[in-house]
């Protein structure tokens, strides 16, 4: 153990606040914890993947304060005072957001286990740069990996998407 | 071709896909999701040598570890199962007994309270090594002086063949299977005005489907309950019963969505770890593997592949002598199914007069070889396509019109007592061509940017071998579809399609029809998921059940009405009689009373059998890709940049074409991955270098060609519903020998081993040399 | 996975990991002390490499979370010298206005590190403490002769980033900030056409007299290699035409023990001159 000049801290349990789609969450957790499963487990979000567990594939990736974040990646207390995104918080009373609408209508998915990782990364792309070009779709698309599709559709959801969400703000 | 109406409704339309809302709002349910309460876990304690005996294992202190609940090494196996796994070939034990053959091989199992313990526990455990010589790699597996895997022979079964085909269980030291097919007579060599003898080295990638490999097991007395991430359920129901004693009705198999398989996820992985520690401990065990594990459990089989091919001076091929060695790994696995296709395929879609083949598979200390998309076409087809363009060159004939002069027929089969082939190759191949430009290819030869072009017509039998698949269609009175079979949903889409074709048949908008979830005590038996045979070989089976069963409606409907049957017909859940309109439920009111009642009819096929088949049953279809690359090659560096990317396969009739076109997009993109980089690397002492998901490179977004474009043909010859056949694997095929073709043409240097990477072509730039295999 | 000496590989994760302790220092001072007496530290910036040592058998048994750490998030400029706190993520370092017309060819290369995602959360110190050849850090900081400040219980040390390599880093220390002296910059270029096979940056400084090219080069397995070489009497304008004679020259000096599974060390050498002579034909800042 450490010896005698210990420091302040050196706390096992955090207990952490954070709004996860919307609703105000709080609950304990211990240190070692991940996210990622905090939002399985804990909070039910079995939408979150599991995939390489160190960061690399993205199937894990939620949005956390707007920014993609691979969760399997981070503590669960490093969500304390964030705003966390899941796949089930999308859609809308039973409407799909148009990301995940696109995604279906061009068939950017077949197993679908990239695809929760998939959408949000897309949606946070989409708010970082409203009309991409398809250099910069390439270039965040290869944040994550999918092993199905080869990417081509997925491309085209994401272009789709930008379409509608430009005519719903022009709208 | 058949058509069930002059127009299709529902077949041929790009519907969203039945599991769409699920998997897009996160609500799908993979085998990773299933908690079972009083759930323990499981972890494994693998080896870290390549080939060694183990003298010893104290697992004491593991076993006296906190949260732990059962530890099982070789010793603690229970007396009365029998430890070995494997397809034709029963030789993995469920933990190493006496030895451990590649790095990864399960040593010890726990079953703890939670992850953390059994890590905790395994980290206790002793063993003592005694290092055994190493066999890394094929050559090294066939020297005379190589150390052998295995010193008994393990239980192994050889199918029967039919013409030209036969086998062999171990017909020398590791080697575990060999497959042979021959026809015509040696003597044809002697006619010829050339013999080429050319070396093809294949590498091998791993599967790397995001959804790890995992089950749960809930054993209770001598009922066993497995959910499995599992293409064939029932196969696995199988070999666990026949392992663990226990009756195939007292063991259940469920299969949720798999996160992708690509054939990885076949028969026992995961299952009889979960098993036994289930039945030790009494508690529901999962086993989930992380993607490092993943990596070591199940491979594509790297390859070297010496083809003899005797042509005329004219480019027509006359006889081919191929000598096909796969790199099995530690365990059989399906690499004898493996062989047998890739010692099938190595002839291509053309006309021999002589074919003499031997596909052997070879053991070796590294992590086992299987089932992967293409299945040994994938290696055939790089050998063959690229062979073919190296003798079109040597014979100064254009590889186009080498291909043209040689392709099979539409009808023709393929060799004696097999199927005719049911695509036209010549269409096809034009197709291609057309769209990359290839014809109108040009050389410029300043700079130091050299562009070119290759085509390539990948090949392989689809739809498996004696295959049989069952299906049954239910209608509910308010004209409910129920459709049951056993067709995984992997990624591909075939519940969808196979849906899609039932509502056609029974004239039901498609989401009238709910495909059943899998559970082998309810389903129709189904062989497995695999040879792209969803719609040539269990679309068949749906097609037949979804005709009895409207036969049983109208004929039904026929009685009641007083009319002849062939004056009803269905149309969205009624029945018509003309445009009258009659709904089916108050007929049954009428007939059943209130009790209620489903019409249910079943449906079966397997390809005939036919001893003049050399694999005992023609081929259900035969899957072609065909593929045209064009590639700009940086003289200075080596470096292959694939400007256009064009792949194309037939499925007859398109059931659903937006997903078909995914399928297609993502075989030529794991294709074009194994062309140019994705490989894995082993040193020659079984180590994987590249053993994690950072170092192992897998195709991103960025990574696609410039201009990717494939095409979807409907030729409409496939025996399948509606003129249908199977897709999903051809589009892997070309695309390795494409790329190849396209570099010999832009730079004039020939690669015969995979990957192309900038480091071979640079060497061969430079040096021509002969044996490119020592360059990385 | 963990390779356990004698017994085998063991598939270790986070969620093996033993309960942790967690410290969240907010002073350098209050770090340090954490880092000297804390049972098996190990430090959490963006976190998105330490995951990946979990995997590898990484058990710690305390956290020192950096994220209240402020004054290492911070980028300033004194007497023409850049300091980059460790903390400083790939995506505000490369959004920094100073920085971008101070260094843009530097700010060029490190937008292109990983990839979108992974550039919102982690940071340049965390990209050279993973200690990862194929990460991209290291290199385009030898190349810029960054100077990176370690502070310990002791007090604090600078070393140069090829320390990383040599296991020469200070104990129990924390990377608090990157120190860039560019007042002698001509030029910076990075190119990673070839990646993952190799990289290799290129930094041109002047000389009194002429110039000094320093070329580092890395490839996916292998630590970078420095070349570098002094040109006497030659102006930045006078490299584009000379560029295949210095290329030749300057790769020529690579060691043939430069190679790995992927890449052969006269492929290095070759192709490393190509690359170069394009660099050298279209510089810039």
């Amino acid at each position: 153990m450490s010896d005698t000049a210990s420091p302040i801290g050196g706390q096992s349990e955090c207990a952490l606040r954070l709004t996860l789609n919307g609703t105000e969450r709080s609950l304990t957790v211990p240190v070692e914890r991940t996210a990622a499963d905090l939002l399985r487990d804990d909070l039910r979000q079995t939408g979150v993947r599991i995939g390489c567990s160190r960061g690399v594939c993205g199937a894990c990736v939620a949005l956390v304060d707007g920014v993609p974040a691979a969760t399997c990646a981070m503590f669960a207390f490093q969500l304390d005072g964030c705003a966390v995104q899941t796949i089930e918080g999308l859609a809308k009373s039973g409407q799909l957001h148009p990301v995940q609408q696109a995604f279906v209508d061009q068939g950017a998915f077949q197993c679908g286990y990239c695809t929760s990782g998939m959408v949000l990364l897309t949606k946070a792309l989409l708010e970082q740069h409203p009309q991409p070009d398809r250099a910069t779709i390439c270039e965040w698309i290869s944040s994550n990996v999918c092993r199905c599709t080869g990417y081509a559709q997925i491309i085209a959801a994401v272009e789709q998407a930008a379409a509608r969400l430009a005519a719903e703000e022009t709208a | 071709m058949t058509a069930e109406q002059p127009v299709l409704q529902v077949v041929g339309t790009s519907a969203p896909r039945k599991d769409a809302l699920e998997k897009v709002t996160g609500r799908a349910v993979y085998s990773t999701d299933i908690v079972l309460p009083g759930m323990l876990h499981a972890k494994v304690l693998r080896s870290a040598r390549a080939h060694a005996r183990i003298v010893s294992i104290d697992t004491a202190a593991a076993r006296r570890a906190p949260g732990v609940h059962a530890v099982v090494a070789g010793a603690d196996l229970p007396a009365h199962i029998v430890p070995f796994y494997g397809y034709f070939i029963k030789d993995q034990p469920i933990v190493a007994l006496d030895k451990v053959r590649y790095v990864g091989d399960i040593v010890c199992a726990v079953a703890a309270e939670t992850e953390a313990a059994a890590i905790a526990a395994l980290r206790l455990v002793r063993v003592d090594y005694a290092d055994l010589p190493v066999a890394a790699n094929i050559e090294r597996a066939l020297a005379h002086d190589a150390c052998a895997l295995f010193d008994d022979a393990p239980m192994g079964v050889v199918p029967a063949y039919g013409d030209g085909a036969s086998a062999q269980l171990r017909p020398r030291k590791n080697v575990c299977y060999q497959f042979n097919y021959r026809t015509g007579d040696t003597a044809a060599f002697a006619r010829c005005d050339h013999v080429f003898e050319d070396e093809f080295r294949f590498s091998r990638m791993t599967h790397y489907h995001l959804e790890p490999f995992v089950s749960v097991a809930d054993v209770r007395g001598d009922s066993m309950q497995v959910w499995a991430s599992c293409q064939n359920p029932f196969p696995l129901r199988k070999e666990l019963a026949r392992m663990f004693k226990v009756p195939e009705n007292r063991i259940t198999v469920q299969v949720p969505f798999v996160g992708g398989g690509f054939g990885a996820k076949n028969n026992v992985k995961t299952e009889a770890v979960s098993v036994l520690l289930s039945m030790l401990t009494g508690r529901p065990v999962r086993f989930c593997l992380t993607m490092e594990e993943g990596f070591l459990t199940n491979t594509q089989h790297a390859a070297i592949l010496r083809l003899k091919t005797g042509v005329m001076a004219d480019g027509r091929l006359v006889a081919r002598h191929s000598e096909i060695l796969l790199d099995a790994g530690a365990y059989s696995d399906g690499s004898p199914l493996v062989a047998e296709k890739a010692g099938y395929r190595i002839p291509g879609p053309y006309r021999w007069e002589h074919i003499d083949t031997a596909c052997l598979c070879v053991m070796t200390n590294t992590a086992p070889a299987g089932p992967f998309r293409g299945f040994g076409g994938t290696q055939s087809s790089w050998a063959s396509e690229s062979q073919i363009d190296m003798i079109a060159r040597r014979l100064g004939i254009d590889p186009f019109d080498m291909r043209k002069r040689n392709l099979l027929k539409l009808g023709e089969p393929f060799v004696p007592g097999e199927s005719g082939i049911d695509s036209d190759l010549q269409e096809g191949l034009d197709l291609v061509c057309k769209e990359i430009g290839y014809h109108e290819r040009q050389h410029d030869t300043s700079g130091t940017l050299r562009r070119g072009m290759g085509i390539s017509i990948g090949f392989k039998d689809g739809g498996g071998v004696n295959k049989p698949a069952q299906a049954r269609v239910k209608v509910s009175t308010s004209g409910d579809v129920f459709l049951q079979c056993g067709t995984v949903e992997i990624g591909q889409g075939a519940r969808t399609a196979l849906a899609q074709i039932t509502a056609e048949i029974l004239a039901v908008p498609l989401d009238k029809v709910s495909c059943a979830p899998i559970n082998t005590d309810y389903l129709p038996f189904d062989q497995g998921t695999n040879a792209s045979s969803g719609i040539a070989v269990m679309g068949q089976a749906v097609e037949r059940a979804a005709r009895g069963v409207r036969e049983q409606v109208l004929a039904f409907a026929a009685g009641q009405l007083g009319v002849d049957v062939s004056a009803l017909r269905l149309g969205n859940g009624v029945v018509l009689h003309g445009e009258k309109a009659h709904p089916l439920a108050p007929m049954v009111m009428r007939h059943y009373g209130g009790t209620g009642f489903e019409f249910s009819a079943d449906g079966f096929f397997k390809a005939t059998s036919d001893h003049h088949a050399p694999l005992e049953a023609p081929c259900v279809f035969w899957e072609i890709g065909w593929g045209a690359a064009e590639v700009e090659v940086d003289t200075a560096t080596g470096q292959v940049k694939v400007v256009k990317l064009v792949a194309s396969g037939d499925a007859g009739r398109a059931i659903n074409p937006i997903m078909l076109k995914g399928q297609e997009d993502g075989a030529a993109i794991m294709g074009l991955s194994q062309a140019l980089f994705e490989h894995m690397i082993y040193d020659d002492q079984g180590h994987l270098l590249n053993a994690d998901p950072l170092t192992y490179r897998v195709p991103l977004a960025e990574d696609l060609p410039h201009a990717f474009v494939t095409i979807t043909q409907e030729q409409g010859h496939g025996p399948g519903p509606f003129g249908s056949e199977g897709a999903g694997e051809g589009t892997i095929l070309p695309i390795a020998s494409a790329v190849a073709n396209a570099v010999h043409d832009a730079v004039g240097v020939r690669i015969t081993c995979l990957p192309i990477t900038p480091v071979r072509v640079l060497e061969a730039l430079i040096n021509q040399p002969i044996n490119q295999e020592s360059v990385p | 996975m963990e390779h356990l000496s004698a017994a085998g590989l063991l598939p270790t994760s986070a969620r093996s990991l033993a309960p942790l302790r967690l410290w969240r220092p907010t002073s350098i001072a209050d770090a340090v002390v954490c880092l000297k007496h804390c049972e098996a530290p190990v430090l959490l910036a963006g976190g998105t490499d330490l995951v990946a040592q979990f995997n590898e058998g990484l058990s710690p048994r305390s956290l020192i979370d950096l994220s209240r750490m402020d004054a290492m998030r911070q980028l300033h400029q004194r007497d023409g010298v850049l300091q980059i706190g460790s903390l400083v993520t790939h995506h505000d370092g490369c959004g920094n206005a100073h920085l971008r017309s101070r260094l843009p060819g530097f700010v060029r290369a490190w937008a292109r590190i990983a990839n979108p995602r992974i550039r919102y959360r982690g940071t340049l110190g965390g990209n050279l403490m993973a200690r990862r050849t194929r990460y991209e850090g290291a290199l385009l900081l030898q190349a810029l002769r960054a100077k990176l400040h370690f502070s310990c219980a002791e007090g604090t040390e600078q070393v140069d980033v090829d320390a990383l390599w040599r296991g020469a880093l200070p104990e129990r220390a924390l990377l608090t900030a990157i120190e860039l002296d560019t007042t002698d910059l001509l030029a910076f270029d990075y190119e990673r056409s070839l990646r993952p096979l190799m990289t290799q940056a290129l930094a041109v400084w002047r000389q009194p007299g002429g110039l000094q090219l320093i070329l580092v080069l890395a490839t996916e397995y292998l630590p970078p290699v420095t070349l570098s070489v002094r040109l006497a009497g030659l102006s930045l304008p006078q490299l584009a035409p000379r560029a295949d004679a210095i290329a030749r020259d300057l790769l020529s000096g690579l060691p043939s023990s430069f190679a790995d599974a992927q890449v052969t060390s006269d492929y290095a050498r070759r192709a490393g001159a190509a690359l170069l002579v394009r660099q050298l034909e279209s510089l810039h800042v």
